[in-house]
């Protein structure tokens, strides 16, 4: 069966009639995603954007075909890890999932969700990465990139927006050893659904999925672009899909492709309008902090 | 030649949380360390926009709440007016850390801008559900001063004060807002330079050998030196002598948290700041703060104008409860109504101070809604 066939046939286990923005890459990345998983499993959604549309339900109109619930902003793994434990004796294989933005999982959850992983917790852990707080008015969050205009790190005569640098999370997670660590992108779905069935197969540990998810609302995109960046992002490097699994880095093959003949950087940052003020230099250094992770990245998996 | 005095108020249309930026930057808040929250996100927005502009403006976005608390302690020992804003969950995980700064004796603002709860709650919902957490949140015996403003002038006024109380008093002040006083927007004036008192932490004079860290004064309040400045001072959130060392000495260990108290108990009437309307004639008294005070305003005029004798008193100070004020109008009134977005938490202070004066009710509402000024009328006309 094809991926196409497969997604065609999956049963889709969110409800329709979601409030996302128009071109929201978050809702794809859960459709999909929950195909894959499939029916058996419990999932949680902290505050953030997809609890805000309405996955876990507003009323009885919307919500998932499974059991969802909505954790705080800092103790999605923790509460999941409960979960998952509560369940393990009865029924191990139950799925435990948690789908936790950038700031539930990179800056106020980091702590227990870091935890977790130490402990071997068999849940998955999805955070899709919008790159900052962008349902509650656009604030940086640790995955904001260098540069960009966000409400709380505003260009201007004495910033150049965000000052500092995207928060590497999957690395973070592989550095301590999580039974899987992959990275996803809504634009090569095929990768993307391959590495969550590797990620629902883990028995001995937590799997973590860092998917980027280009949000036309806070990036200043038009809508219908959300997919091409989310290409982009991966042909410049600037988001490198891989896998981390038992002390080997496998690099993925959109990934290969794209670094055979890496397109620059700016590529990605054109047309948004958070990092319409960048200066040539601010640009350069944005790419040079990319081919650094790359850098790294390619001799862990050399 | 004198430079001439600038008389004209700059006039803002502005909303409470912009109000209290101002008011902080009024009061020489240099440091800012937050974390967004709805509804008091606006205030954090604004001063990563109007520290960076001065020369020694620090705005820091932190983590998580508890790590803004932990960012904003460490620059007040190196000696910054600091400040954060945040709302209830947000609150709630700075808990640990108020009791820090109240044990370590640490001048800091915080504003929690109230909204419904428990937990998530209502984000964009006025509530003052977080009255008595914002007194006893905290574990342990411990003074606190928590202030309360109904205008957005008032949000301005108050931040200035609570700054100078933290620094006056080395506490932490938590100034207590609500959603609708936070976000609603009105004609707010600017004050003139040195319209305002402002006050500085007092330093130690003598040399740093003589220097003692907690030593008591009839104020009570120890100078303090920025950490590192060659004054030997030692932090810990332990229980602590004279010279900040832990101690299990029960004579040092009474002789400091009775200090503790002593230094807010004995300047109350500094402290305790209410605004009386009406009430000199007052048969039936109603006792508001935040932006409940202003429906209850109207309330009365408007029963006035109907011929009930009504009056208000409007909390500023939440803690020190003000109960001089409560029970002056308590003898004086033949009811008491205490109108309040929760289920009755200022209430219970006004009973406790004032049950046997008077006859006390109480009108609470907890559905994400402003008490209207029709609904304490009502409840002025049934007596």
């Amino acid at each position: 069966m094809t991926v196409v066939e497969f997604l065609a046939q999956a049963e889709d286990l969110v409800s329709p009639g979601l409030s996302a923005c128009q071109g929201c890459a978050a809702e794809l990345a859960l459709r999909t995603a929950m195909k894959v998983i499939g029916p058996k499993s419990v999932v949680g959604i902290p505050p953030g954007c997809v609890a805000g549309f309405g996955a876990p339900g507003w009323g009885l109109k919307t919500g998932m075909k499974v059991p969802v619930c909505m954790p705080l902003l800092g103790n999605s793994a923790s509460l999941m890890s409960g979960i998952k434990q509560a369940y393990a004796a009865k029924d191990p294989e139950v799925r435990v999932v948690a789908f936790a933005g950038d700031g539930a999982t990179v800056d106020a959850g980091f702590q227990c969700l870091s935890a977790a992983a130490e402990r071997r917790e068999n849940i998955i852990y999805i955070c899709y990465d919008n790159e900052g707080y962008m349902n509650t008015g656009f604030q940086k969050s640790g995955t904001t990139p260098h540069g960009a205009h966000m409400s709380t790190t505003p260009s201007g005569s004495c910033s150049q927006g965000n000052a500092a640098f995207k928060k590497d999370l999957p690395l973070m997670l592989a550095m301590q050893d999580a039974a899987y660590v992959a990275t996803l992108s809504v634009s090569h779905i095929p990768d993307f659904v391959d590495k969550l069935k590797k990620a629902c197969e883990v028995t001995d540990g937590l799997s973590y999925l860092h998917i980027l998810s280009p949000c036309p609302t806070g990036w200043g995109t038009t809508p219908e672009l959300s997919i091409e960046y989310a290409r982009k992002a991966v042909e410049t490097l600037y988001f490198p899909l891989y896998e981390y699994s038992r002390g080997t880095f496998t690099i993925s093959k959109p990934t290969l492709r794209a670094a055979a003949k890496a397109k620059p950087v700016s590529e990605f940052l054109a047309g948004q309008r958070r990092f319409r003020h960048l200066c040539e230099a601010d640009a350069l250094a944005l790419q040079e902090h990319v081919d650094r992770k790359w850098g790294i990245l390619s001799r862990l998996a050399g | 030649m004198a430079t001439p005095r600038k008389t004209k108020k700059q006039v803002l249309f502005a909303q409470g949380n912009e109000a209290v930026v101002e008011g902080a930057l009024l009061a020489g808040c240099t440091f800012f360390a937050g974390y967004p929250i709805t509804p008091s996100s606006e205030i954090m927005e604004e001063m990563a926009r109007r520290l960076p502009r001065s020369e020694t403006g620090v705005f820091i976005q932190m983590e998580d709440e508890i790590a803004s608390m932990g960012a904003i302690i460490g620059a007040s020992l190196a000696g910054r007016k600091v400040m954060t804003a945040t709302s209830g969950p947000g609150f709630s995980l700075m808990q640990e850390h108020l009791g820090y700064a109240c044990m370590t004796e640490v001048p800091l603002v915080i504003v929690n801008v109230m909204r419904g709860g428990p937990s998530t709650g209502l984000p964009t919902s006025p509530a003052q559900g977080d009255v008595q957490q914002a007194r006893w949140g905290t574990h342990g015996d411990h003074p606190i001063i928590v202030l309360s403003a109904a205008s957005v002038q008032e949000c301005l006024e108050m931040t200035v004060t609570a700054f100078n109380f933290a620094e006056k008093y080395r506490s932490p002040v938590i100034l207590l807002l609500d959603e609708i006083t936070a976000h609603t927007r009105e004609k707010i004036e600017l004050p003139l330079p040195g319209e305002h008192e402002i006050f500085n932490r007092v330093v130690p004079s003598m040399p740093p050998e003589w220097y003692k860290p907690f030593e008591d004064t009839m104020r009570g309040v120890p100078s303090m030196p920025p950490l590192g400045s060659g004054y030997r001072y030692h932090v810990t959130g332990l229980t602590h002598d004279v010279m900040g060392f832990p101690t299990q000495q029960p004579d040092e260990i009474k002789a400091l948290i009775e200090r503790l108290f002593r230094k807010i108990d004995q300047f109350y009437t500094d402290i305790m700041l209410v605004d009386e309307y009406l009430t000199t004639d007052a048969e039936v008294g109603v006792v508001a703060y935040g932006s409940v005070a202003r429906s209850a305003e109207l309330a009365v005029a408007q029963a006035r104008e109907a011929g009930v004798n009504a009056g208000l008193l409007k909390l500023k100070t939440l803690f020190p409860f003000p109960r001089p004020f409560v029970e002056r109008l308590a003898r004086s009134c033949k009811t008491l109504i205490v109108p309040e977005m929760n289920m009755g938490q200022m209430s219970r202070e006004v009973k406790r101070v004032a049950a046997s004066l008077t006859h006390i009710r109480t009108l609470n509402r907890i559905d994400g809604q402003i008490i209207t000024p029709s609904q304490i009328l009502k409840a002025i006309t049934q007596g």
